[in-house]
């Protein structure tokens, strides 16, 4: 049954996801030659007329370019929220008369919000690299090459970076994803009007995240004061500060981790209750 | 008798707000039931808490013996009082989408029936009109070979000659072991094909009995009982 809600979502969901990133890579082609073709404005021998006119050209088309990322960022955020929103709402009269537990929804709609993130966050890398173009791509790779190189000669090891990195972008999706769902989970539940119990338990839901996390950070400080004292005291050239500031990265990416796999898991099972022991279509 | 549909006490409160009081009924197999009552008697509600939409504030509801849940989902099949189809979906992907997740859903009989219903499936659902809409979702819950139809007001928005064709499918679709559960308020139009009734006023059961029970103890339809009943 997960395997076709899946499908379903996937159905859903792709068409609108799959357009607006073409349109945003076809936006960042276009940015990108038209400031490759561009007469620079102040060398460029061009008439006036034509100069000023090409380089307003170029503002409106950098302008779009930004206004399709910032439309990509806000719209994934709206439909993972908006999907679960109307899943709980008319659409429930389907999705919760079919044969299928709350967990199969839960984790359908989880995954299939999870990859689209993802894959927005891809579309923006991918954008951002064919902005550099024009600029020479070949340079840009040999720039990190050669910082790759500079850091691992110096005893970092570079791989263990993105890899926290990743490990961090995908655990705090998740985490904020069910932030969103258990706060439309709770919504119904708090006051008479759905959208606005859904905005308050939100509030309510960032509020205790900001505490909760305030006190995680002061607990765990000392853990990185006394990272930090230890390379006070390295001598100049220690190969040693490679060491204890992976060391650093790899405690917090750990810690960090784990708190937002806590708030994940609780928001997973908050959900999960609201969604069979008080389930209340309206 | 086995029971396809008990409750115990059942009680559903939207605030302070009763809309089903200590009802108790229990509905055996293979049984035609009207669910009648004047607007805002509960029909709807109690529907909703059958079909595991709604939660008891107490009491207790029994399907085949068991709570509302995945396992009853497959032998329910409730025909909502609105459309609840994606805007994305065609009337095909609806179909496919019933195939896909009821074992017990019959594909062909569905793509025959909105044929005779004049449904175009290749049509947008979002795009058909409020009452063509809903002969799509009848057909689709009348395809299949479910141990309880939950049908709210299942003519309501439809024409009189649909309306002819949905009671004569319901009737044909009758076997041994399906219970249809039929709210509505247009008495006169179902009375024919009814067993039983149950009559809902403000939260409480008012009367369950057969249909030939009114008319023998009454010398009335159950239509003109109705109508002395829940005289406004």
């Amino acid at each position: 049954m997960l395997g076709k809600l899946l499908k379903y979502e996937f159905k859903a969901t792709s068409r609108t996801f799959l357009l607006m990133y073409a349109g945003v890579l076809v936006l960042a082609m276009i940015t990108a030659i038209t400031s490759y073709f561009a007469p620079d404005i102040y060398t460029s021998t061009t008439p006036g007329f034509a100069k000023n006119l090409s380089a307003i050209m170029e503002g409106l088309v950098v302008t779009l370019y930004i206004v399709a990322i910032t439309a990509l960022f806000v719209a994934t955020l709206v439909i993972i929220v908006v999907r679960f929103y109307r899943m709980l709402g008319d659409e429930g009269y389907l999705w919760f008369t079919l044969p299928v537990t709350a967990d199969q929804h839960l984790i359908s709609k989880l995954i299939v919000g999870t990859v689209w993130s993802l894959a927005s966050f891809v579309v923006l890398l991918l954008s951002f690299l064919i902005l550099a173009t024009p600029a020479g791509l070949p340079d840009i790779f040999k720039g990190i090459a050669e910082f790759w190189r500079d850091a691992v000669s110096n005893g970092f090891h570079p791989s263990l970076w993105i890899i926290c990195g990743i490990f961090l972008i995908v655990v705090s999706f998740v985490s904020s994803i069910l932030t969103y769902y258990t706060a439309i989970a709770i919504g119904p539940n708090i006051i008479k009007s759905r959208l606005g119990g859904t905005v308050l338990a939100y509030l309510i839901i960032t509020v205790a995240i900001q505490i909760i996390s305030s006190i995680f950070t002061a607990a765990v400080m000392p853990a990185f004061v006394g990272i930090m004292q230890r390379i006070d005291r390295l001598p100049y050239d220690s190969q040693l500060y490679s060491v204890a500031g992976e060391q650093a990265l790899v405690l917090g990416t750990l810690l960090y981790g784990l708190l937002l796999i806590a708030f994940a898991i609780a928001g997973y099972f908050i959900s999960r209750h609201f969604m069979t022991k008080k389930l209340n279509l309206a | 008798m086995s029971m396809i549909l008990q409750t115990q006490n059942l009680t559903k409160n939207f605030g302070v707000m009763p809309a089903l009081n200590n009802v108790n009924i229990s509905l055996g197999a293979g049984r035609i039931v009207g669910l009648l009552g004047p607007n805002g008697s509960g029909k709807t509600t109690f529907m909703k808490l059958a079909s595991g939409l709604l939660t008891p504030s107490s009491g207790e509801i029994f399907i085949n013996g068991i709570k509302p849940g995945p396992e009853t989902k497959k032998i329910v099949s409730y025909l909502p009082d609105r459309p609840y189809f994606d805007s994305w979906m065609k009337v095909q992907d609806c179909v496919a989408l019933f195939a896909d997740f009821y074992e017990n859903f019959d594909s062909a009989k569905a793509n025959d029936m909105l044929a005779a219903l004049g449904i175009d499936t290749s049509k947008t659902f979002k795009t058909l009109s409020k009452g063509m809409q809903e002969k799509v979702q009848l057909a689709l819950a009348m395809s299949r070979q479910a141990h309880l139809y939950l049908l709210d007001e299942p003519i309501g928005g439809v024409d009189p000659a649909a309306r002819d064709y949905i009671l004569d499918t319901i009737i044909r679709n009758y076997n041994e072991h399906g219970t249809v559960l039929i709210s509505t308020h247009l008495i006169y139009d179902i009375e024919h094909v009814l067993d039983d009734v149950v009559f809902l006023w403000g939260g409480y059961v008012e009367r369950v009995a057969s249909v030939d029970q009114i008319r023998e103890e009454t010398g009335k339809s159950v239509n003109e009982v109705f109508r002395e009943v829940f005289r406004c």
